[in-house]
């Protein structure tokens, strides 16, 4: 086997040993992260609802290519090939070091505070966004030393920016580490344009909502066992502390900290003097750590400021942008280990210092193993929720469906009491009306939909006939309630599936006016041209992944003899 | 003499953080970090926590 393979072949290890049970039969559902055998191509999932599009493009792709492949493997392959893909591209961002460097880049890479948490966090967009940042700078600098791109260049991107956070993190790298001049750019921007359309265009359909709320004290920086600036550096600080492994909070965030620095410091210096291309690097990480800090430091100046700028509650979970840095901490690092390593040599075995920089990231952050030792898992759906979705199916009022109770998480005992973003609306083939309010702490943070603040009005109402009255002049034609999940309000309605855990009923006829909420007709040329620009981009990025797997395959039959 | 030296501490080191990682990466896996599972029929789960 080459050299080459070592560090794919110990990302793959990681990836299997921090996923563990997750990787076992069922979906795992942990907070954001939802997952259904089928999920259905509904306008919501198009960005074309009344809530903020939140899951575009990701929900979209998954739509597509859930009827290809079926939706359980899909997400093993997505979980699996980001930590892999993550790994190996640290690597490939080093190839000009030893091994042993590599191969501790691909630990320090994979093992991070930052994919524990966003794992747990249910944050896979980003986790793909995560794995795209070592690939596009290599790309990157390809582009500005005026090589071709690599034909990878475009899955990368697209695998990037599922998310509006994803493609601000993988937006941004090509831009810092592709732009020269001299260059003409205008490549690189229609393919990042075209990536990142779906969300850019919802995202403008809904500006009024986008301004609503913020929440940037809510999710600011939070330092785990350090002060919050030090968790940074090292790639941790996610606002959840619920979804932060026990060892960091513990005393071992200390020494995962002083091994990163340690490592950092002793190739600060090599770096600097062997590479070219180091102000970008440096800019990136300056960029990620300075919006990490904006929100811990001034968190209520963003809040007001966010109630008059469209878009920039994207950065009120300021954390999420911190993988700008991991090409610096990368590339200082894998220098600081072959610096390490020529001091050493001649004293030391190999072995000894290869075994501690690469099991050292996971020794100060054991926990990350075997599915977050517990924190995610697998499950499997009850079979009446296929049913259910089976019985609307074939249901041809007209309406869309409101879920109840009227709270937008759940903790089901079939997922082990494990929180999820209520996966029932993702199981339905309508769009559906839910609560988008979220509760962290002691705090309740509106959700921006203005039809679900019309329906919750319609909730308030006195019996369930009324409730079902005004629900109906909203344009619910269904609603389902998932009976294990607390207490709900009662709607009066004719039973269209009922099992022991869920029901659900059919509104009666809508007796006033419509309330409308429908998308104006220059919004959805806009967001059907985004979608377009967005298929060609699948498009070119497909051919391109053929043609190279055909040019892979045909170099590997010509090498053998005979 | 020096090298002999050089060579068992870093044999220590070595198989000391190859153990402390299969001694950490076990026991915490075997122990649930799950301590208070949200009530299954409380209606308003918490997106999270930021105490």
């Amino acid at each position: 086997m080459s050299e080459r393979w070592v560090p794919t072949l110990w990302a793959a290890v990681l990836a299997v040993l921090m996923l563990g049970p997750a990787l076992g039969p069922g979906f795992v559902l942990t907070y954001d992260m939802v997952w259904v055998p089928d999920l259905a191509l509904t306008s919501d999932v198009l960005g074309l609802g009344t809530g903020l599009p939140r899951a575009v493009p990701s929900d979209a792709v998954v739509a597509v290519l859930d009827e290809v492949i079926p939706g359980l493997a899909l997400q093993k392959i997505v979980l699996v090939g980001a930590l892999v893909l993550a790994g190996a591209g640290a690597a490939e961002l080093t190839r000009h070091r030893s091994l042993t460097a590599r191969v501790a880049v691909v630990s320090l890479t994979l093992w991070s505070p930052y994919v524990a948490e966003r794992l747990w966090m249910g944050h896979w967009p980003m986790l793909l966004a995560y794995a795209a940042v070592p690939w596009l700078v290599i790309a990157g600098r390809r582009w500005a030393a005026g090589e071709r791109s690599p034909v990878w260049l475009l899955p990368v991107l697209i695998a990037g920016s599922l998310s509006a956070s994803a493609g601000i993190l993988t937006g941004a790298v090509p831009l810092a580490t592709g732009l020269r001049r001299g260059r003409r750019p205008v490549l690189l921007l229609v393919a990042l344009l075209a990536v990142n359309a779906p969300w850019l265009v919802t995202g403008l359909a809904h500006t009024a909502e986008a301004t609503a709320s913020s929440g940037f004290e809510v999710f600011a920086l939070r330092g785990d066992a350090l002060p919050a600036p030090l968790a940074a550096l090292a790639l941790g600080g996610i606002w959840n502390t619920s979804v932060v492994p026990d060892s960091r909070e513990s005393w071992l965030a200390w020494p995962a900290l002083l091994l990163l620095a340690a490592l950092v410091a002793a190739g600060a210096r090599r770096w600097w003097t062997s590479e070219s291309g180091r102000a970008p690097i440096l800019a990136l990480w300056v960029a990620g750590l300075a919006i990490a800090l904006a929100g811990w430091i001034a968190p209520l100046a963003l809040d007001d400021l966010a109630r008059h700028v469209p878009g920039l509650a994207l950065f009120r979970d300021s954390s999420r942008l911190l993988p700008l840095g991991l090409p610096l901490l990368v590339l200082t690092a894998a220098a600081g280990i072959d610096a390490v390593r020529e001091r050493l040599r001649g004293t030391a075995p190999r072995w000894a210092a290869a075994v501690v920089v690469a099991l050292a990231p996971i020794a100060v952050l054991p926990d990350a193993a075997w599915g977050l030792a517990g924190g995610i898992g697998t499950a499997e759906y009850p079979d009446q929720w296929q049913q259910a979705r089976a019985a609307l199916e074939e249901e041809t009022a007209a309406g869309d469906v409101l879920v109840l109770p009227w709270s937008s998480y759940r903790a089901p005992e079939w997922n082990g009491a494990r929180p999820v973003l209520d996966p029932l609306p993702r199981m339905l083939t309508r769009p559906s009306v839910v609560n988008g309010d979220l509760v962290v702490g002691s705090t309740a943070i509106e959700g921006e939909d203005p039809r679900a603040t019309a329906a919750a009005e319609a909730l308030a109402e006195a019996d369930p006939e009324t409730r079902s009255a005004a629900l109906s002049r909203l344009g619910i034609g269904y609603v389902i309630t998932d009976r294990t999940a607390g207490d709900s309000a009662q709607v009066s309605g004719e039973t269209v599936f009922e099992g022991s855990g869920l029901l659900l009923q059919r509104m009666p006829e809508r007796s006033g006016p419509l309330v409308g909420y429908s998308t104006g007709p220059v919004a959805l040329a806009a967001v059907a041209g985004a979608w377009a620009a967005y298929a060609v981009a699948w498009l070119v990025a497909t051919t391109s992944t053929v043609l190279l797997l055909i040019s892979i395959v045909r170099r590997q039959t010509a090498r053998v003899p005979g | 003499m020096g090298n002999i030296i050089a060579i068992v501490a870093s044999i220590l080191v070595g198989g000391g953080v190859a153990a402390a990682t299969i001694v950490g990466v076990v026991t915490s896996s075997t122990d649930s970090t799950v301590d208070n599972p949200p009530s299954v029929s409380e209606s308003t789960i918490q997106y999270g926590t930021n105490d």
